[in-house]
């Protein structure tokens, strides 16, 4: 009878195992709370805004190591987005370092494209763990998300660009006298 | 699960009497409510829920028309769970084409404790409730409680290592019952109780029907 038992456990561990893990990708409800402001710091943003996920396996502290999910949704409005159950292709039940980034979507389809553009308005959420579930467990939302206001992407000052222009003629020169 | 359920068997006798090849034929509808308390808590708590109270679409707009702001009803799709959240400032719920027939549960977590009222009709006669082979979420399509014998689910109709999970609200965790020989193992009680509005996760080896027989006399 024992083994019974640990043949039906087993077969649903191994059902589980073979999902992969999710979690609700919205920053209100199920213990979150984290609307996500304009640049004034205290207007909440609505549709003409997109979050995405970035996410790293384990722990990491360098927000330069995370992938893009490629996931973009739009805001709902008052701040929050809704994005429901998102999965994470090739990852289980484990925990794992997140980052909500945000755009304004008349500024590109993806934050990497709006945080280059000057005048851009763009933000990312401080880091913050996460635990994917899989199978019959229900997700968790992003609980340990914190709010954040977005920022303008800063437009090149004329000495910014006199001084890289002076760079580059320096090392055109260098390469003449070689 | 602190469900306060009160089924008021208002029978609403549309007694729609016709002449047919000469008998008369009786309609008898009984329509009632039921008052579900949701827990709900800031750190978000799932329970599971069913509706048995048929209506015309049963889709959530309409079962569930007000919810506290953030409240998400997760569906089991066979793999994974599809989801809809409540949100006033925009317009209600994301999804609200989400159906939720009697014989159906899903997920459902709140900000704050609430009571929903599902109004509907009591289905009977002779219902059936197909389930699949692995996991679904599965209730009673009338509203009863009891264990699954009495809620005409016996034993002797699932197979052994069979299992369901009963989610307990409050360890957020499921209570897994397991089928060997005739009897369920694991579990507080002897077999899987469920109350009224409550749904479990059914996984069986095999496909089969769960038949309920039920009238209002």
């Amino acid at each position: 009878m024992k083994k019974l038992i640990l043949t039906a456990a087993l077969g649903v561990a191994c059902v589980s195992a073979l999902a992969q893990g999710s979690f609700l990708f919205n920053n209100g409800g199920n213990g979150a709370n984290a609307p996500v402001f304009d640049t004034d710091g205290t207007t909440k943003l609505g549709p003409a805004f997109k979050a995405d996920f970035y996410w790293a396996a384990g722990t990491v502290t360098d927000s330069t190591l995370l992938a893009d999910l490629n996931h973009p949704i739009s805001f709902a409005g008052s701040g929050f987005f809704l994005g429901g159950v998102t999965s994470i292709p090739g990852t289980g039940a484990q925990t794992i370092t997140a980052q909500v980034r945000v755009w304004d979507a008349a500024s590109g389809s993806s934050w990497a494209q709006a945080a280059v553009l000057p005048g851009a308005k763009v933000g990312e959420s401080a880091l913050f763990s996460l635990a994917l579930v899989t199978g019959a467990t229900p997700p968790n939302a992003l609980a340990n998300m914190t709010s954040f206001s977005v920022s303008i992407v800063a437009v090149p000052e004329p000495s910014t660009l006199a001084l890289a222009g002076l760079g580059l003629a320096g090392l055109l020169v260098l390469r003449r006298r070689k | 699960m602190r469900t306060k359920a009160l089924l008021c068997a208002a029978a609403l006798a549309a007694g729609a009497v016709t002449s047919m090849a000469q008998s008369n034929v009786y309609s008898l509808n009984v329509v009632g409510y039921i008052n579900q308390t949701l827990a709900g808590s800031s750190a978000g708590q799932y329970q599971m829920i069913a509706n048995q109270l048929n209506t015309t679409n049963n889709t959530i707009g309409s079962l569930i028309p007000v919810a506290p702001d953030f409240t998400t009803l997760l569906k089991w799709n066979g793999t994974g769970f599809d989801s809809t959240t409540y949100a006033s400032f925009a317009g209600g719920w994301d999804h609200p084409t989400f159906t939720l027939n009697p014989g159906e549960g899903a997920f459902i977590n709140s900000p704050n404790p609430w009571t929903n009222t599902f109004v509907g009709e009591v289905l009977q006669g002779s219902l059936t409730n197909a389930y699949p082979a692995g996991y679904s979420i599965r209730a009673s399509q009338i509203p009863l409680a009891g264990t699954l014998t009495a809620l005409q689910l016996p034993a002797s109709q699932l197979s052994d290592t069979d299992n369901v999970l009963q989610w307990n609200v409050a360890t957020q965790s499921y209570i897994s019952y397991t089928l060997l020989g005739g009897t369920w193992f694991g579990g507080t009680l002897s077999e899987p109780t469920l109350a009224i509005g409550e749904s479990m996760f059914l996984f069986p080896a095999k496909a089969g029907n769960w038949v309920q027989n039920f009238t209002v006399q």
